[in-house]
């Protein structure tokens, strides 16, 4: 990422003059004009383009309530009680901002694929930070190794998007994962609601689930976005192998046929929908994208088609 | 099962390296992967770190053993026995004769036989059906075309000798008629060979495999017991044959009516031939049964039985120039001696029955006389000129010289006019008078027919030989009437015209009614012995015996040919049974492609 090549436009979009790096302006033309959806309204500390569950002073009608001793006088609706008598008071929206933070899992098995897990995944999370900005939301980023390794705050500036392009770039290969701990570890730096995209193959030996269910219960919105190989989702071998597993370095020896082949494919299928049934569960989402996808499409197409951004 | 190549029975090694490779663990190719964790979720094997390791229940390896199994089983080209007959249809003809009870094989030549055949049940195909024919004097299907071993073994266990020969011709007639129209049916002849010779002109048509049942036997047999009177006295003969290739010393008895009336050691070379007399017949004497001892591997030839005729045989004078059709038709008579003379020739002599034809002597005989055609003027009736005769009929419904005679067909042209004697009664006649006069006259029998046979077509007819022998029957009472003799393995009684119950009784004591029904029924495959045959009508009884002997003569020589000629043919034997084998390499080699196919297909699987 070249500092000097990015700047933000007369209307704040950051243009990329380099397209061989992890994040080019093509992508981000493409998605300027997307936005996180909430799936639940989410209160926030300061006004953004975000609804809040607090109704507020914005231009939005939201609804009538009774009014009672101490009410701002100003939200009394006159021409209601011209008609009825009664004094009400005319409730808006109240547009906040909120926190959007995307995790990217740095492990060693993100390397795998051709182009890499671990490229799309920091593609989309360049992506989510990018769309984050334009909304006007805080946005923090966090690599997840055998901890939380890395966190980077939230930001709110819109020019702090290069930087961290920069932070993603920059992110260390992690030797081993601990999805659990690393989600864990995240409690630490924040507390609240807020929106938690994790971007991770999901193949951490000591499993996800109770690291998510800490995200819900503090009161984060949950993506999970899991990221494949080709060659991991329909494998290419045969005879007897033996396997070796690049972060581990764990060795599991098998005489690959086509029906062991058959049933790795169905232990996935069955692997992934687990996931998916446990967000599911919890009221969060899941989507399976392949390395091989390009990030702009799946934010245009896969997040929209699952209504994660709009 | 046995093996043509036994030792490549080796190969069946073959089986331990397959074995130590599932043992020990493969050498693999190393492939790294982003995480193993789902594959060691899908694969809980391979885990063991030792060199080798559990062999484990595997349906491949089971079926590589299998493989390999099947190909040493090939490899050693086995084979199996089978019938020679091999698949199709087989008719065995077990030989029943009286010769297959000899002992020389233990337990007896005609086990061995069964034996020998339950063998070739044993050894069917699925497919092969088997017939079985038992052979003695007349032969019999036991049982037809069956492919059900079990009914088979039954047959061919139930099966027991007769006390008559075999006949070889019939029982290769049957199975030719049974082979009519079937391809590749093969005939398995089971037996001892003793059989008559078929002559080179008998059409042998299926091929004949020829198993013969023992070997060299010694055996001493009586045959041809006979006794008859000389004067005042009775003289038995008896002849004892050593079949044997040993001198032999046997002890000779003779029971007459029952009771030992002369003993006497003989000795016997091999081979040899004695003719034994006994002149001390007692007078009155009906029965007699000569025995030896130490008659070696046959039991059944050591007894022989004759019946004493008390008056002899019944004399009968036949009177003719020339008759062909009442010669034949006196000669079927069992009991009668006939003797023929021309007219010129005749004198009167002792005669029991006289048979006039067209001829009657100026002074009658004193025996009983039948007349065909007499002279115009004659006697025994008044006889006038011939005239056309017309319709034949019998003259009395219930005429017992008529029984079984049917004169439906029979027709004359010409016939002398014939008045009814007195003493005599019309038994046919026809539309010009009576055809055939019958009765007693002080004390004669007589019958007269009124035609020539010549102009007749009773000759012709089944009815004549029936009407003679009721004829003969009548003339001759003194005979006792009733005759039994042993044709074709069966004891066949010919009743008196008036009988009304005909009762067998066997040497054991058993008695058998054979009629009625008339003609009496026959006595299946009767043993050896005197047989007592008692015929009664109203109040009175007729008794006869009737000696049935072992067939010596075709029986008796136990020695088995290596080979029989039938027609042009000649059989030679099987030592053993015939049995060929039949390799059945080419079916194992094809389990094993199966196998391998579902090897294949199961590796494909990933079982």
């Amino acid at each position: 990422m070249n500092r000097s090549g990015c700047d933000f436009g007369r209307e704040g979009v950051a243009v990329l003059s380099e397209t061989d790096g992890l994040f080019d302006a093509e992508l981000l033309k493409k998605i300027e004009r997307l936005s996180i959806v909430a799936r639940k309204s989410l209160a926030g500390r300061s006004a953004g383009k975000r609804r809040s569950p607090r109704r507020g002073s914005s231009v939005e009608f939201a609804d009538y309530r009774n009014y009672t001793s101490g009410d701002d006088f100003r939200q009394i609706d006159w021409n209601a009680y011209a008609r009825f008598e009664r004094l009400y008071l005319k409730l808006f929206m109240e547009e906040q901002d909120t926190t959007v933070h995307a995790f990217v899992d740095t492990s060693r098995s993100m390397e795998w694929g051709t182009p890499s897990k671990a490229r799309l995944a920091r593609q989309l999370a360049g992506a989510l930070a990018y769309l984050g900005l334009t909304s006007f939301d805080n946005v923090g980023l966090g690599s997840l190794g055998a901890g939380l390794e890395r966190y980077y705050p939230p930001v709110r500036r819109r020019g702090e998007i290069w930087r961290i392009f920069e932070f993603l770039e920059g992110l260390p290969v992690a030797d081993e994962t601990d999805l659990n701990r690393s989600l864990r570890d995240f409690g630490r730096y924040r507390r609240g609601p807020g929106i938690v995209f994790v971007i991770s193959d999901f193949l951490a030996p000591g499993g996800y689930r109770e690291g998510l269910s800490h995200l819900r219960a503090m009161g984060q919105e949950v993506i999970a976005i899991q990221v494949l190989s080709a060659d991991e989702v329909a494998p290419e071998m045969a005879g007897d192998l033996r396997l070796v597993d690049v972060e581990s370095g764990l060795a599991q020896d098998v005489s690959v046929t086509p029906g062991l082949l058959r049933a790795y494919r169905e232990r996935l299928a069955a692997y992934t929908g687990e996931i998916e049934d446990f967000c599911r569960r919890r009221e969060s989402a899941f989507l399976q994208v392949l390395s091989s996808d390009k990030a702009d499409e799946v934010v245009a197409r896969s997040l929209r088609r699952a209504g994660i951004v709009r | 099962m046995r093996f043509f190549s036994p030792a490549a029975l080796g190969f069946a090694a073959a089986v331990l390296p397959i074995i130590l490779l599932y043992v020990l663990k493969l050498r693999r190719k190393e492939v790294r992967l982003s995480s193993t964790l789902l594959w060691r979720q899908l694969v809980r094997d391979f885990q063991a770190n030792a060199p080798w390791q559990r062999l484990r229940r595997s349906l491949p390896l089971f079926l590589q053993i299998l493989i390999v199994v099947l190909l040493t089983l090939a490899l050693a080209r086995p084979y199996i026995l089978t019938a020679r007959a091999g698949a199709g249809d087989t008719i065995v003809i077990v030989d029943l004769s009286a010769s297959m009870e000899a002992d020389d094989l233990t337990p007896s030549r005609l086990a061995r036989a069964q034996g020998a055949v339950e063998q070739l049940i044993a050894r069917m195909g699925p497919r092969d059906t088997m017939s079985i024919i038992g052979m003695g004097p007349l032969p019999r299907v036991l049982i037809a075309g069956s492919r059900d071993r079990r009914a088979l073994g039954a047959a061919i266990g139930g099966v027991a000798a007769v006390s008559g020969p075999a006949d070889l011709g019939k029982a290769l007639s049957l199975a030719d008629s049974m082979a009519r129209g079937k391809a590749d049916v093969n005939v398995i002849l089971v037996g001892d060979g003793g059989y008559a010779d078929l002559g080179p002109d008998f059409p042998l048509t299926l091929p004949v495999t020829y198993v013969p049942i023992g070997g060299t036997a010694e055996n001493v047999a009586l045959t041809g017991l006979s006794a008859r009177s000389v004067g005042s006295h009775t003289v038995a003969m008896v002849r004892v044959i050593n079949h044997g290739h040993r001198p032999a010393q046997v002890d000779l008895t003779l029971n007459v009516d029952g009771s030992l009336r002369a003993a006497r050691q003989l000795a016997l070379a091999a081979g040899e031939e004695k003719d034994v007399f006994w002149e001390d017949i007692p007078p009155g004497a009906r029965t007699l049964q000569a025995h030896i001892t130490g008659g070696g591997a046959l039991k059944a030839d050591d007894d022989a039985f004759a019946v004493i005729a008390q008056d002899g045989a019944a004399k009968v004078l036949l009177v003719t120039k020339g008759n062909l059709f009442l010669e034949k038709a006196l000669t079927l008579y069992p009991g009668g001696e006939l003797y023929k003379v021309t007219p010129e020739e005749y004198r009167a002599q002792d005669y029991d029955l006289y048979v006039f034809d067209g001829f009657v002597p100026p002074t009658l005989p004193k025996g009983n006389i039948i007349c065909f055609d007499p002279p115009v003027g004659a006697w025994p009736a008044q006889v006038g000129p011939a005239v056309a005769a017309g319709a034949v009929r019998p003259a009395k419904a219930s005429e017992q010289l008529l029984s079984y005679v049917d004169l439906n067909q029979v027709h004359v042209a010409k016939a002398k006019q014939l008045a009814v004697p007195t003493w005599g009664r019309a038994v046919i006649e026809a539309d010009a008078g009576p055809l055939l006069v019958a009765g007693e006259d002080g004390g004669r029998r007589t019958a007269v027919f009124a035609f020539d046979l010549h102009q007749s077509d009773l000759p012709l007819r089944t009815a004549f030989p029936i009407l003679v022998q009721n004829l003969l029957a009548w003339e001759l009472p003194a005979r006792g009437g009733a005759v039994a003799e042993e044709i074709d393995g069966r004891l066949r009684v010919t009743a008196l015209p008036q009988a009304e119950t005909v009762e067998v009784t066997d040497p054991g004591g058993r008695t058998t009614r054979v009629a009625p029904p008339f003609p009496p029924s026959f006595l299946e495959s009767p043993r050896p012995g005197i047989y007592r045959v008692t015929q009664k009508w109203q109040q009175k009884q007729a008794e006869s015996y009737v000696a049935v002997n072992f067939p010596a003569a075709t029986e008796s020589a136990l020695d088995v040919p290596e080979h029989l000629t039938v027609g042009s043919k000649e059989l030679r034997g099987q030592a053993k049974s015939p049995v060929e084998s039949r390799e059945v390499w080419p079916a194992a080699a094809v389990v094993a492609l199966g196998v391998l196919s579902l090897e294949w297909w199961v590796y494909h699987r990933g079982s």
